[in-house]
Order: structure tokens, then C-alpha cells, then sequence
């Protein structure tokens, strides 16, 4: 009887592990690679501003960073889970885009679109993040 | 759109990170001051605008995933109590 009552308990917890994973499943989606490749985004990103001195310079270093989100969007889009922080990754890949065509550009204008991508760089890391909640 | 509406908006989008709201606005005014004082030209000007409209769709998105991970987080408690 203990046996039956064992086998019985075992298989009931392993029912209701698997099924609160099926309910629940799709939200484990923490990417450690994902969250690696969103901070250094962050780290690329703040490499900008200090650089705003020589338009020539700044643009350089906006372009590596374009290859680097490049990069974050073909491994984001081969995973469905990934979506939404491929969604936020093409926002700032337009940033990117806008001030790499510019011919010219100001000195303000450069430390203030170098604060806004950090800013967007900083809001796609936290979401990879907080995936992890 | 004004710019208590743009406060507004954002104290929607970025309702996790506070600390978001102060720093747009400040980002918007000192844009404002800088065209003021030509050290941006209108065209500038206005996509520096572009990307504070950005940083808020980022934020909507970012928060969707926030409460999806909330709401995560209490049923999971709510499954530990059970």
C-alpha cells in the first residue's frame, strides 16, 4: 500500500509540475546570451558621447555600435521570445541609421542622440532582464 | 501636443522607472533652450524630439514585459501559498 500511495504522489507532483510549466512555460524565457549582448550595447553606446568632440570620430564609433545591434537582431530573431526586446533593439537600430546618413551634424545635437541611445540601450537591457522575474 | 501631455504619456509608459519621467522632460527643455540659442538647427531639433517619442514607445514595450513578469511573479506566489 505505502508503494501504490509513493508511485501515486510521485506521479500527481510530477503532473503538476509539468502542467504549471505548460501554464507558466512561456514566461521562462530569461536569455542569458541576449542579456550579455543588451549590456554591451549599453557599454558601446556610452563609448559615444565623450567622442562628440570630432563629428568624423563620433560617427565611427556610432557605426561599430550599429554592427553590434546588428548583430543583437539576427540572434533575436530566431527565437519567438525574444520579440519584444527585437522590437526595442530596431528603435535604436534607427537611431543609429538617422545619425550614420547625417552629413553634418552639431556638437549638442551629437551628446544629446549619444544620451538617447544610451537611454534606449539601458530600457532594452532592463526588459531582457527582467524577463528573468 | 503639449508638454504636460508629454509628461502625462510618459508617467503611463515608464510607470516602473520614475526616474525616466525627470529625465525626459529635462532632455526636452534643454533642447528647446538649445534651439533657442541656435546651437541646433530645427531639423535637429525636431529629431531629438523623434527620439524622445522613441524612448516612450521603448518604454510601453519594456512595460509589457514588466507586468507580464509581475503578474508572473503573483501567480507563482499565489501557487506557493496554495
Amino acid at each position: 500500500m505505502k508503494h501504490v500511495i509513493a508511485v501515486l504522489s510521485l506521479v500527481t507532483l510530477t503532473g503538476c509540475s509539468t502542467l504549471i510549466d505548460g501554464i507558466t512555460g512561456k514566461y521562462h524565457n530569461y536569455d542569458a546570451v541576449e542579456y550579455n549582448l543588451a549590456v554591451d550595447l549599453v557599454v558601446r553606446s556610452r563609448g559615444i558621447e565623450p567622442r562628440c568632440s570630432d563629428a568624423v570620430v563620433a560617427k565611427k564609433e556610432v557605426q561599430e555600435l550599429g554592427q553590434r545591434v546588428d548583430y543583437f537582431l539576427a540572434y533575436t530573431e530566431g527565437r519567438p521570445y525574444n520579440k519584444r526586446t527585437n522590437e526595442l533593439a530596431k528603435k535604436i537600430k534607427d537611431m543609429v541609421t538617422d545619425t550614420e546618413k547625417r552629413d553634418a551634424m552639431s556638437s549638442f545635437f551629437c551628446r544629446e542622440r549619444a544620451k538617447n541611445i544610451v537611454k534606449a540601450a539601458e530600457i532594452l537591457r532592463g526588459s531582457s532582464g527582467e524577463k528573468r522575474e | 501636443m503639449s508638454f504636460e501631455q508629454t509628461l502625462n504619456d510618459i508617467n503611463i509608459f515608464c510607470a516602473h522607472e520614475n526616474s525616466a519621467i525627470a529625465e525626459f522632460a529635462q532632455r526636452s527643455i534643454s533642447y528647446a533652450q538649445a534651439l533657442k540659442q541656435g546651437e541646433i538647427s530645427t531639423e535637429e531639433y525636431h529629431s531629438l524630439l523623434g527620439d524622445i517619442e522613441t524612448l516612450k514607445s521603448m518604454c510601453r514595450t519594456a512595460d509589457e514585459e514588466y507586468q507580464v513578469a509581475k503578474i508572473f511573479q503573483a501567480a507563482m506566489l499565489i501557487t506557493s501559498l496554495i
